[in-house]
């Protein structure tokens, strides 16, 4: 207690240049956690997305870009369903139209900001798992105007069971939210597949079929069998998307270990710089300390203590000002308003990633504080009595 | 405390020949004796001082202290002995400025584990014998020299030493202080039989001693 009260009372003595090295450490882990919120973000919304098709096969129109299930762009025609149907070791087809809510030059956007889901709602239950999610309401009963909404849109529109929802020129009626962890639900308006085909201008045409194989078919053979079939469409296996997204979220992980090691590498030479000054200027109080008895245990701790300190105070002020960063840029890749990501701040900075960083933090910076400790341990104690400070 | 030195020796390294600041000294103080080695800057008192505080180790020679050879004793070992037998008094007080009074003296009871009220309750009763109580919770900026010496005094005191080492106490206080601070290390001396050594290059300072020995170019000689 003694310790870390005196090295508070050596960081408030050296006032400015703590302030200017937590600032540093704090705008360091502010970028660790701005960054590390997003990625993961964006590659828990990319795993999701195969989530809602497990084991199932996706065939989609050929040569389209598929970002693990769903396809960007291009369908293909209701009545494959049929003839999918016909195929040996295939249990059941669902034909799925949906679409994405991105204005004219906003393609490039990572994500959008809603996606209208189209699909028969008596398959509701094949299609989403309801396990992790609840429904506040119904499911659609008036396939040509009801639809059941994401949480999230509910809520930032102020939605109700009930409330009239105008989309592409259709009036529609909220008969149940959907709430739970998945970020793609969150943001979706789940209709009837006709309602959605109308809504849309997609007369008897699908963004994709999901093909529910036998339990005992194997599925490379019938993804084969029904591409040779049926030559304008592409098939996809649980392995082949997430080999498509794979190098994706590798490379995202990379990146953000490669973002964290070079900011925890300069953290470490910012807080060393900053405590080798410290100490040099302490050098008579450290010589007076193991003149008078102290152990060099005790030397190490106090000097690590202070770095650590720093790494803690830098840590907290950059953990909000970090998930401040992450809410800005989620809504500003989304179209969402800031003040929705803050009311639910935790599922965007998970407290994991927010302990992670915290502690990693803490850990870098006792690690930059032992080079001044060996350099406090290693000076010339009979001149460091004399000197003037 | 009985101290002993045998052909105690400390040779600096410096370019281009070694500089012997301590050149066998052969010393033998008494248990409760006041001793004062006096001589001018550069005679090799603090290193002297260092040597017998087992600050620092000798380049040949032994330190004895109560017939144990420390010179064969660990650093671990050596640092023990200065924080349970030795009470060290620097020119410069050297008290830790981010400390309040109370704390500066609680620290080398702080350093042997004492619980925390125990110091706070021996410290204060240090600082009373010094007239200090009333200062406790100011910084050391806040002091006098006169009043930071006496601090380092009842911080010297606080693990009850058997040795108090002194190194010119009286070099950054004015003459009237820095006589009052040695009648402080005086009446410890004889109320408490506490072993005092001190350094100085003030003759009448060194003459308030019950033993003087006399330091020049690392050799010593006893006048009194």
């Amino acid at each position: 207690m003694r310790i870390i009260m005196m090295c508070f009372r050596n960081l408030k003595h050296r006032r400015l240049r703590t302030l200017l090295c937590i600032s540093g450490i704090a705008l360091a882990v502010a970028f660790m956690v701005g960054i590390g919120a997003t990625t993961s973000r964006i590659m828990a919304i990319i795993n999701e997305m195969n989530t809602f098709f497990k084991d199932d096969l996706v065939v989609v129109a050929r040569d389209v870009f598929v970002i693990q299930g769903f396809p960007i762009g291009g369908t293909i025609p209701e009545t494959i369903v049929n003839e999918l149907k016909e195929i040996k070791g295939v249990d059941d087809v669902i034909p799925m139209l949906f679409g994405l809510d991105l204005k004219t030059g906003e393609a490039s956007r990572i994500f959008p900001a809603n996606v209208t889901i189209g699909f028969p709602l008596e398959k509701f239950s094949l299609i989403i798992s309801m396990s992790k999610l609840q429904l506040h309401g119904q499911l659609p009963v008036n396939s040509s105007k009801d639809v059941l909404i994401g949480g999230s849109i509910a809520d930032q529109y102020n939605l109700f069971i009930g409330s009239t929802i105008h989309l592409k020129n259709r009036n529609l009626t909220v008969c149940g939210i959907l709430r739970g962890p998945s970020f793609v639900l969150s943001r979706s308006i789940v209709m009837s597949l006709k309602l959605a085909q109308e809504i849309y201008r997609y007369n008897m045409r699908i963004s994709m079929a999901i093909v529910k194989p036998d339990p005992h078919a194997d599925v490379e053979r019938l993804a084969n069998e029904i591409e040779n079939k049926i030559n304008y469409v592409m098939v996809l296996t649980e392995n082949e998307r997430n080999e498509l997204t794979a190098p994706i979220l590798d490379e995202m992980k990379l990146w953000d270990y490669g973002i964290r090691l070079t900011l925890f590498l300069m953290s470490i030479m910012l807080i060393s710089t900053v405590e080798i000054m410290n100490v040099s200027e302490s050098r008579r109080d450290f010589a007076t300390l193991i003149a008078i008895g102290a152990s060099k245990l005790s030397i190490f701790r106090m000097v690590l203590a202070e770095t650590a300190l720093i790494g803690f105070i830098g840590g907290i002020l950059g953990l909000f000002l970090g998930g401040t960063i992450a809410v800005f840029i989620a809504s500003s890749y989304t179209s969402i308003p800031a003040l929705m990501f803050i009311q639910n701040f935790f599922e965007l900075v998970s407290p994991f990633l927010a302990v992670e960083i915290l502690a990693l933090t803490i850990i870098v910076c006792c690690m930059s504080g032992v080079i001044p400790a060996i350099f406090v341990l290693k000076m010339n104690i009979n001149e460091a009595l004399r000197s003037e400070y | 405390m009985i101290i002993e030195t045998k052909n105690l020796t400390k040779d600096y390294h410096a370019v281009p020949s070694k500089i012997r600041a301590v050149n066998k000294v052969n010393l033998r103080i008494k248990k409760g004796t006041f001793v004062s080695i006096f001589g001018p800057s550069g005679a090799g008192k603090t290193t002297l001082l260092n040597l017998i505080g087992l600050i620092d180790k000798p380049t040949l020679g032994k330190v004895f202290l109560n017939e144990c050879d420390t010179t064969v004793l660990s650093e671990n070992e050596r640092r023990k002995i200065r924080l349970t037998n030795i009470g060290f008094v620097f020119q410069t007080f050297n008290l830790l400025p981010q400390l309040t009074v109370v704390e500066n003296v609680e620290l080398p009871m702080a350093l042997m584990g004492l619980p925390q009220k125990e110091q706070r309750k021996r410290a204060l009763m240090l600082l009373e014998s010094v007239g200090l109580k009333k200062r406790s919770n100011h910084l050391p900026r806040q002091l006098s020299v006169g009043e930071m010496q006496r601090v380092a005094i009842a911080r010297a005191l606080a693990n009850a030493p058997s040795l108090i080492i002194a190194d010119e106490p009286t070099g950054e206080l004015d003459s009237k202080t820095g006589m009052e601070i040695i009648r402080l290390l005086s009446s410890l001396n004889r109320e408490k039989n506490i072993t005092v050594i001190i350094a100085t290059h003030d003759k009448r300072i060194a003459e308030i001693a019950d033993v003087i020995y006399q330091m020049q170019d690392g050799s010593i000689k006893i006048c009194q």
